[in-house]
């Protein structure tokens, strides 16, 4: 006996079909395996919810249907009543005998014979009074159908309704399949149970028990599609499944894992015009359970593919990129990652992932963990009883006894695997070469790129309104050819920079940084965060105003604010360096002269950009003089300067007008 | 002398049974439901039919019905005799020379302390009579999700719309006809909280436009002005390592081109996938849609695309055409405006952007919402949705080897009579 035991040997060990020998070998193992005695525990309690009951006493099945002709008014209430009678005496001989069960069941019989009496008596006398109608649910209104009521009695454990709903059960399919069938077309008005023109053959009632069912055969092919923007993965199963002309019912079960039952699909890939899937039934009361109703029109194999939702399984990108020592290019790598938390193993899966924002109105987890699948308009009294940590070990999946010490088959071929990848609408698909196996609680890595020679511009800026006064270090290029990349857009992820510390090839940490989605073709520019070695420092060495203006009442309405600054910048790097410094006003109605060109960034911002080369090792000590730009000699240290005139009031016309002039 | 003691205790026990049934009189087995109908038609309440024959006497007959454990409204139930209406006036003289029988609801009578009543029904002779009670019944209702597979260039869908019954009435239908505004009925059984998911529509090859939406008043104008993420394992830098996702649509159209527009679709959650080419798909997303009547379109928001990227700034924002009271103060003035977005689309496939620009009213919200404005010079062309709302449909080509497909639109306009 390898690994763990199936589902569908317990199923068959527990109702005794399987051989002999099968049979000794799977309670060898049981003694051995405490998972699987706990496996099989659990389907008991399932099945004892499902299962119907024998119960002790026995009514006759010509006197139950005495009855009910009786309360159509078919037979007389004379010969009822003494067959009742009679019976009513027999139960209370046994109830005298000393035998426990006998009395209850006795007891219960009495009771029975009582509320049939009851009926009787009531339609006699009630011919001035119709009959109610009563929606209690727990009064048997349908006598023809207590097994209606068989999961909500065998809940509450009774056994003497368990009894009637048993015996009710064979008579009702003894009576004709009229009550089964969902068409009305043979049904009169008014008509009795016994006049019913037999109708087309309709559906079975679902079978209570999983073992009544088409058996879910194991899965031949599983593919994994798993998102990085949403705990979601689309599942897709294909399995072969064997139909008989006719309807059939199809159970899909899970357990311990989170499946969105709302997203549950079956799609026949063969013969599909001559199968029709009807409908999908939640059943009341039963959980992680969702059964179709299908019409097949051919008998034998058939291959189904199977979808639905799951949570817990993630992947997520990162990198890790090498500059080289004078910094101009980098040695990039990327990487994703596979998690699997959903409580499933999954063996030989096609798995891919998917990159790209989804728009999800639930979190599957959500779903998954609802009581009703498609909600209730009740408000919900949440069900403690329901135990979502159960360890129990998944079905005929479980790899645990037979993984190796990685949790992972090990790879036949021995090469690391490709990842192919190609865009859909607004997604890039990642799929990863072969298949996967990734148990429950596993994680995976996989190399998704790497990229040599790529050329990189270290940038540094300066921005007050946004870092304060630190200068922040980027390194930027651009997701295209030219940079050695550019075949695909860049997921979102974590990169960490290392550079080439000496030629022995020792790297050092520079820096991290979360990356966003790179399309192809954008530009690049990783925030390594503050740069120790570059400092920008702006002083304000002057501050004036002038040109006021005075309203009719001699009150100041307008005037010029001019201040002049001075910015130094310090490269104590030994790599030339680019620097942006952005000066931002709080105002739109400002000039500036500066030494140097700038840019008008916006209505409020203006940006300034230079070079400042590295310090020449003989200079490094000495403090440079002045900003000397183009000189052609390194310097640690630059300065330059700018004056800003803002216009308040009054005077803000009076810029508008000058700058409508100068364009006349 | 065991067995006669067994007879009398039996006996006793047969007693006690009928002495306890006797306080309800009115628990007696009911004739069969004939037939039932439920109807959906309206969202907020359902509608239950149904019929059954009441063996009546000559004269007056009281039917007593009475409920527990669901939820009836109690003034919605009726009772309307099939076999033997008691005709209109009109039609009395009529009726009685054809000889048809007359079944008459008299009154209806509410017995206290319960969920009940009682109806008193007259009839002029013994009459097997075929009636339909109805009643609004809460907690069974149904709910409509969708599933479209887009092909591969996303020019059409595969669109199915499955209706979902649930029933958490407390009563067990075991056979109904099911009806809701349109379509046909259909007949289904469904148990006290159980659900069921049928097929409802089937529309093939239904034509899909797919739509990007850039709205300046709801996203980010400058991706690289975006603060920093709030999780503290995020990155250091602000909107350098954030994207702004351009929302994408799909649009169906409900009308006899798009295979639809027989009625009116209604709302309900709706689940996109795209065929991918390899006898698989991928999700694409999900939304809720409303109403869609007939002719109207539906839109589903499926996610974000990032490959097509807004950068928009106001370049000028002066005021002009200064207006004074005698006290010097401003009252009035207009506005000098230019805003500039430069539009990348990044995609190997062209796209159709919709930008949504607005031009904001009076400052102050005391004053009337919408503002005047007209538009000095735009170099492309809008539509104005309303007064202050202009709408912007920019081809973008596809990328190319040399970069993104650029685009760049500029607005300059004056806003005017602007009150301080």
């Amino acid at each position: 006996m390898k690994g763990h035991l199936t589902d569908k040997e317990l199923i068959e060990y527990k109702f005794k079909l399987t051989s002999d020998t099968q049979r000794k070998g799977i309670a060898e193992h049981l003694e051995g395996c405490a998972k699987c005695r706990e496996r099989l525990e659990q389907l008991k309690r399932k099945f004892s919810a499902l299962d119907l009951l024998r119960g002790d006493v026995k009514a006759s099945e010509d006197l139950i249907s005495q009855v009910i002709e009786q309360t159509q008014g078919g037979v007389s209430n004379s010969t009822l009543q003494k067959r009742l009678l009679r019976f009513a005496l027999r139960q209370a001989q046994d109830f005298a005998r000393n035998d426990t069960w006998r009395r209850i069941g006795a007891i219960a019989a009495v009771l029975l014979v009582g509320l049939m009496l009851l009926f009787a008596h009531l339609t006699e006398e009630g011919k001035m009074y119709e009959p109610v109608k009563e929606l209690d649910k727990a009064i048997v209104k349908k006598p023809l159908d207590p097994f209606d009521r068989a999961q909500d009695r065998l809940a509450r454990d009774r056994p003497a309704e368990r009894m009637l709903v048993a015996r009710a059960k064979e008579e009702k399919a003894e009576i004709g399949d009229e009550f089964e069938q969902p068409s009305g077309h043979g049904v009169r008005r008014g008509a009795t149970a016994s006049q019913r023109v037999p109708a087309e053959p309709g559906p079975p009632f679902a079978p209570a028990s999983a073992i009544e069912l088409v058996t879910l055969p194991r899965r031949d092919k599983v593919q994994l599609t798993i998102y990085n923007s949403a705990d979601l993965t689309l599942v897709r199963e294909r399995r072969n499944l064997t139909l008989k002309k006719g309807w059939n019912w199809l159970q899909f079960m899970w357990a311990n894992t989170l499946i969105d039952p709302t997203s549950l699909s079956l799609e026949p890939l063969k013969k599909a015009d001559k199968i029709d899937i009807q409908q999908l039934v939640f059943p009341a009361r039963l959980r992680e359970l969702g059964r179709w109703l299908i019409r097949s029109e051919v008998s034998g194999q058939v291959p189904f593919e199977i979808t639905y939702f799951t949570s817990g399984l993630s992947w997520r990108a990162f990198y890790m990129g090498t500059l080289s020592q004078d910094e101009k290019t980098m040695y990039m790598q990327g990487y994703v990652r596979v998690g699997n938390n959903s409580g499933e193993d999954y063996e030989n899966a096609q798995t891919r992932l998917i990159v790209g924002k989804v728009h999800l109105l639930d979190e599957i987890a959500e779903l998954a963990k609802r009581q009703y699948p498609y909600g209730c308009p009740l408000p919900i009294v949440h069900d403690k009883k329901y135990d979502y940590s159960a360890s129990i070990v998944a079905d005929e999946l479980s790899l645990k006894g037979r993984l190796g010490v990685n949790g992972f088959f090990e790879d036949k071929e021995l090469r690391r695997k490709e990842i192919k990848k190609e865009g859909l609408s607004e997604y890039f698909l990642y799929t990863i070469e072969g298949t996967e196996t990734i148990a429950d609680k596993w994680g995976k890595r996989l190399l998704s790129f790497k990229a040599e020679d790529i050329n990189v511009t270290s940038l540094y800026k300066y921005d007050e309104e946004r870092w304060g006064n630190q200068t922040i270090r980027f390194v930027s290029f651009a997701n295209d050819e030219e940079h050695n990349l550019g075949e695909t857009p860049i997921p979102n992820g974590t990169v960490k920079i290392y550079s080439q510390a000496d030629e022995q090839g020792y790297l050092s940490y520079v820096g991290g940084t979360g990356i966003k989605y790179i399309p192809v073709n954008e530009e690049v520019e990783l925030n390594l965060g503050p740069a120790r070695l570059v400092k920008a420092e702006p002083t304000m060495m002057d501050f004036k105003t002038d040109n006021y203006v005075f309203d009719s009442n001699s009150e100041i309405c307008g005037w010029d604010e001019i201040r002049s600054w001075q910015i130094e910048i310090t490269n104590t790097r030994t790599l030339p360096i680019e620097i942006e410094i952005t000066r931002g006003f709080d105002t739109a109605y400002w000039t500036l002269q500066a030494d140097i060109p700038f840019e008008k960034h916006d209505a409020t911002h203006a940006r300034f950009k230079l070079n400042l080369h590295a310090p020449a090792p003989a200079l490094a000590s000495q403090e440079a003089a002045g900003a000397s730009l183009g000189s052609g000699e390194p310097r640690s240290k630059q300065a330059f300067g700018y004056t800003v005139t803002t216009y308040r009031g009054v005077r803000e016309e009076a810029l508008m007008k000058s700058k409508e002039q100068e364009k006349k | 002398m065991n067995g006669k003691r067994d007879k009398i205790l039996a006996i006793l026990l047969l007693l006690v049974c009928s002495a306890i049934s006797q306080a309800r009189i009115k628990l007696v087995a009911l004739p069969e439901r004939a037939a039932t109908v439920i109807r959906l038609d309206n969202p907020r309440a359902t509608l239950i039919e149904e019929e059954r024959v009441l063996t009546l006497q000559e004269g007056v007959n009281k039917v007593d019905f009475s409920w527990k454990g669901v939820s009836i409204d109690a003034d919605s139930i009726r009772l309307r005799p099939i076999g033997h209406p008691d005709p209109p006036p009109q039609l009395s003289a009529k009726a009685e020379a054809g000889g048809a029988g007359k079944v008459t609801l008299l009154s209806v009578s509410y017995p206290p302390g319960e969920a009940a009543l009682v109806w008193d029904i007259s009839s002029d002779s013994d009459y097997a009579e075929t009636v339909r009670i109805s009643y609004l019944l809460s907690n069974i209702d149904r709910l409509i999700t969708y599933k479209a597979i887009a092909d591969k260039p996303e020019t059409y869908v595969d669109l199915k719309s499955f209706l979902v019954l649930r029933n958490f009435s407390g009563e067990d239908f075991d056979r109904a006809r099911v009806l809701l505004d349109y379509g046909e009925a259909f007949e289904q059984g469904i148990d006290h909280e159980e659900t069921k998911r049928m097929l409802f529509l089937k529309a093939d090859k239904v034509p899909i436009t797919k739509v990007w939406t850039f709205d300046a008043a709801k996203l980010p104008w400058d991706p690289e002005k975006l603060p920093a993420p709030a999780s503290p394992d995020a990155s250091r830098g602000g909107g350098e390592n954030r994207n702004v996702g351009i929302p994408v649509s799909y649009r169906i159209v409900n009308n006899a081109n798009s295979k639809l527009g027989e009625f009116a679709l209604w709302g309900g959650k709706a689940r996109l996938f795209q065929d991918d080419g390899h006898d698989s798909t991928i999700f694409l997303g999900e939304d809720v849609t409303g109403l869609v009547p007939v002719g109207e379109k539906m839109e589903l928001y499926i996610g974000d695309s990032r490959d097509i990227v807004v950068t928009q700034r106001k370049m000028t924002d002066a005021q002009i055409n200064i207006r004074r009271n005698n006290k010097d103060k401003i009252i009035l003035y207009d506005t000098d405006e230019v805003i500039t977005a430069r539009i990348e689309n990044f995609k190997d496939s062209p796209a159709i952007l919709t930008v949504i620009q607005h031009i904001p009213g009076q400052p102050a919200a005391t004053v009337r919402q919408h503002g005047e404005w007209d538009m000095e010079k735009c170099n492309m062309k809008y539509k104005k949705k309303d007064a202050n709302t202009l709408e912007f449909e920019i081809e973008l080509p596809a990328r190319t080897e040399e970069g993104p497909a650029v685009k760049e639109l500029k607005m300059h306009y004056h806003r005017r009579n602007v009150r301080p």
